[in-house]
């Protein structure tokens, strides 16, 4: 015992079961996925004319609100005198501007092309200089800038310090291309009174004249994002947000929109059913610990015992009054207990952060098998590198065959599978397939903690053959309690009868 | 008198080729000193480290105080201390703390384990060193640091192997000190060295190994009575000519070695005499040195062979 509690304690061990701790933390973005990134900018389009041409501003945000640099806008105007061109592109900002001379019509029409940096665009074409107001539409005046194309005036975007919150951005261009200052935004929530449908005429908002509007804020830019007015009691499940921009005299503007109160407000996510909280658990264990386990294993064996035993040093303790039995075996179990007390301190954060993030414990009949099945793991292969350390004379060696070995049980397992069956000639995914990937599981240490989940999921999945969740009857293909634990007692007695007979038997 | 250290009937192979020692068997007794010669390779590396426990035998035992070193280890070890050719410690481990470490073996463990691991480092004179860590440390300072170690637990019975290769002088001087303490505390001590004529001096007994086999187990008293009387005469002259080289021809057969420095083997007359005649003719003696090299000269004999050499597997 006193050889085994100086080993756990040595510094190298002390670190490897930090490291063991925290890649436990690795399980935290399961909880904290974040809506899928937008791929493509969002990009408005505003446009004047004036008695020297056709002036335009671009526009390009993220999902966030937050300029994006580098989208290409190109624009044609045809009117009486021909077609002109001009080009733009947005800058770190996330505008970009041109003008394009000519005499400068009313009722030219344009042609728009829009390119992405990520090579993707879109073209648009119309009738431009038309103001639309709820009364109707009506040619702008020159220097009146109208919204060619884009996203909307007044949009929704995602709050970039809470992703579960919802901001409204508004976009706006003063005459003449100016940047707007004074202007007022405000709000109004409208009940859906009919429940047909949002966007139609059932709802009856009031003139826009800003009376009995509430101010949202005051909008001094081009752009600026303002965050979503308090959620009034009451509202109807299908209700609205009305937004207009204002004229720093109070007259409206064709800056205004309605923004559906569900998604301005999106409800909390659901809560982490059980069987979730028992799935993450359950890849994780399988997808990163599983990785790791045999790494550790290795690492910690090679601490303990390997390379004292190939440097010689092992000699300078063998000369005490410790039998070769006692030595081999406070080694092995130092090596063991070091790392099993890190397995089950990192099983443990999981679980707390499971609790953390969904008020619910992994459940135990989750956590003990797959605890069992690490602690089968690290026993196989402490006692595999121990073996090693008996049969080979250099660190070299000891750690390149130790590292081969993790990378052909761990990583290559799947090529492996997946040569066999194109030599067999079995179709990934079939019958045959599925019995030859349980089978791997069984004569693989490193898939020891697969072969309980099976158990535990009655299905297999694997990343390397892109198939998931496919289900199966265990017992079908002789995975049951029985074989796992007599399968568990010989990856951990083969391995450690073997070394203790290299110990005691051989130099 | 019994024996401590009990060699009987050792077998080594280290493959199936021929053993690395064979049939080996010879005792070491409480309060003596014993001499193990033999050229490189000839099996007493190998006999030492079956002896301290870190080696197996293919065949035949080693037995500390009646104990066997394979069958009864633990208790074996608790008896025997080692000093191996080259110490391998760990190395990133500090001086003192590898003492205190190695002392929790054998049960000395808190104020008791740091008293005496403090005062045997001080003895080998690393007193200084024992915050260091052991991979700073010379050849010469692994070797005594292992010295304190093996004398940590006061073992009954030491094995040395090579343990004079790598001290200095003082050292060395050390080294004849601690033999005649432990002869004196009836210790028994098997000792290796190349340096023969160190073994000689210090040993009471001188077992010849060559080939894995015991070749001849002599005392030290019969080893003398054996060997010649005749010896090597190293005399540097400051002036040396051609008057000096013929005197000193008159002695023996002579070489003319670095800086006129002459050596008269097989001499067997009187150094003083050679000396006063020297300078009575008006030469600059700087060095004169004498070696009766009456176990070299045994040992070769013996063994059969001119000069160093031989297999080596260990």
């Amino acid at each position: 015992m006193y050889d085994v509690k100086k080993t756990i304690t040595s510094k190298s061990i002390l670190l490897l079961i930090a490291v063991i701790v925290i890649i436990s933390f690795a399980i935290i973005p399961s909880y904290n996925q974040t809506a899928a990134s937008q791929t493509g900018a969002n990009v408005n389009t505003f446009a004047y004319y004036d008695s020297t041409g056709y002036h335009f501003l671009a526009f390009a945000w993220n999902q966030f609100g937050q300029p994006v640099s580098g989208v290409a806008v190109q624009l044609n105007f045809t009117d009486p005198t021909g077609t002109h061109s001009g080009s733009a592109v947005t800058n770190s900002s996330g505008a970009g501007q041109a003008s394009i001379p000519a005499t400068g019509y009313v009722n030219a029409s344009y042609g728009l092309d829009i390119q992405q940096p990520g090579g993707f665009g879109y073209v648009s074409g119309g009738l431009g200089f038309f103001v639309y107001t709820q009364n109707g539409s009506q040619p702008a005046a020159p220097g009146q800038a109208v919204l060619l194309y884009g996203n909307g005036a007044v949009s929704q975007v995602t709050d970039g310090q809470n992703s579960s919150r919802q901001d409204i951005l508004v976009n706006w261009v003063a005459e003449f291309g100016q940047e707007p200052s004074g202007y007022q935004v405000d709000y109004e929530f409208v009940n859906e009174t009919s429940g047909a449908c949002l966007y139609c005429s059932n709802y009856q908002v009031k003139t826009l004249n800003g009376s009995g509007m509430l101010p949202l804020g005051t909008l001094d830019s081009f752009r600026q994002i303002f965050s979503a007015p308090p959620l009034e009691p009451h509202l109807e499940f299908d209700s609205i947000v009305f937004v207009e921009v204002f004229l720093p005299n109070g007259t409206g503007t064709d800056a205004y929109t309605t923004l559906p109160v569900p998604s301005l407000y999106p409800p909390p996510p659901p809560p982490v059913s059980q069987s979730q909280a028992n799935s993450y658990a359950i890849g994780f264990f399988e997808n990163i610990f599983g990785l790791f386990i045999p790494l550790v294993a290795i690492a910690g064996s090679y601490d303990s015992y390997g390379k004292d035993r190939v440097s010689g040093v092992l000699e300078s303790v063998l000369v005490q009054p410790i039998s070769r039995r006692s030595l081999s075996l406070s080694r092995y179990l130092s090596s063991f207990v070091a790392m099993a007390i890190a397995v089950l301190l990192a099983i443990g954060v999981v679980d707390l952060i499971t609790f953390h993030y969904s008020g619910l414990f992994v459940a135990t009949n989750v956590i003990l098998p797959s605890a069992g099945a690490f602690m089968v793991e690290l026993a196989a292969f402490i006692g595999i590198m121990m073996v090693l350390s008996r049969l080979l004379k250099s660190s070299g060696s000891l750690v390149g065959l130790g590292i081969g070995f993790f990378i052909i049980f761990d990583f290559f397992w799947g090529i492996l599978l997946a040569l066999l069956a194109f030599l067999m000639k079995i179709d990934i995914g079939s019958v045959p397939f599925i019995r030859i990937f349980v089978g791997s599981e069984f004569v693989n240490p490193a898939q020891f903690i697969a072969l309980v989940d099976t158990y535990l999921t009655h299905s297999v999945s694997s990343v390397v053959f892109a198939f998931g969740g496919t289900l199966i009857t265990p017992s079908d293909y002789g995975i049951t309690v029985w074989s796992i634990a007599a399968t568990g007692v010989l990856w951990i007695v083969i391995p450690l009868a073997a070394f203790l007979y290299l110990s005691t038997k051989r130099d | 008198m019994g024996p401590l250290l009990e060699f009987q009937r050792l077998t080594k192979y280290y493959s199936s080729n021929a053993p690395a020692i064979d049939d080996l068997s010879f005792d070491v007794h409480d309060g003596e000193i014993v001499g193990f010669v033999g050229l490189n390779g000839a099996g007493k590396t190998t006999t030492i480290r079956i002896a301290a426990g870190v080696s197996l035998p293919t065949e035949g035992t080693v037995r500390v105080d009646g104990r066997d070193v394979v069958k009864e280890k633990a208790a074996a070890s608790r008896s025997i201390g080692w000093v191996p050719e080259f110490p391998n410690v760990e190395p990133n481990a500090k001086a003192l703390d590898l003492m205190l470490y190695f002392a929790g073996f054998h049960g000395i463990t808190g104020g008791e384990a740091r008293r005496r691991s403090e005062e045997l480092l001080s003895t080998v004179r690393l007193g200084e060193s024992e915050g260091k860590r052991i991979r700073t440390f010379s050849q010469g300072m692994k070797k005594r640091f292992s010295l304190a170690l093996a004398l940590l637990s006061d073992p009954k019975n030491l094995v040395f192997d090579e343990i004079l290769n790598g001290l200095d002088p003082e050292g060395i001087h050390y080294m004849r000190e601690l033999t005649a303490e432990l002869r004196k505390g009836g210790r028994a001590v098997l000792l290796s060295s190349h340096i023969l004529a160190e073994i000689e001096n210090l040993s009471d007994r001188v077992v010849f190994i060559h080939k894995g086999k015991i070749v001849e187990s002599l005392t030290t008293e019969e080893l003398r009575s054996q060997g010649s009387a005749e010896g090597v005469l190293r005399v540097g002259i400051a002036n040396l000519d051609e008057n000096a080289l013929s005197y000193l021809r008159s002695f023996g057969e002579t070489r003319v070695e670095v800086a006129n420095t002459v050596a008269i083997t097989r001499f067997a007359g009187d150094p003083a005499s050679v000396n006063a005649e020297l300078v009575s003719r008006g030469y600059a003696v700087k060095e004169l040195s004498y070696q009766r090299s009456s176990l070299e000269d045994y040992f070769l004999k013996l063994v059969g062979v001119t000069g160093a050499g031989g297999d080596s597997q260990q």
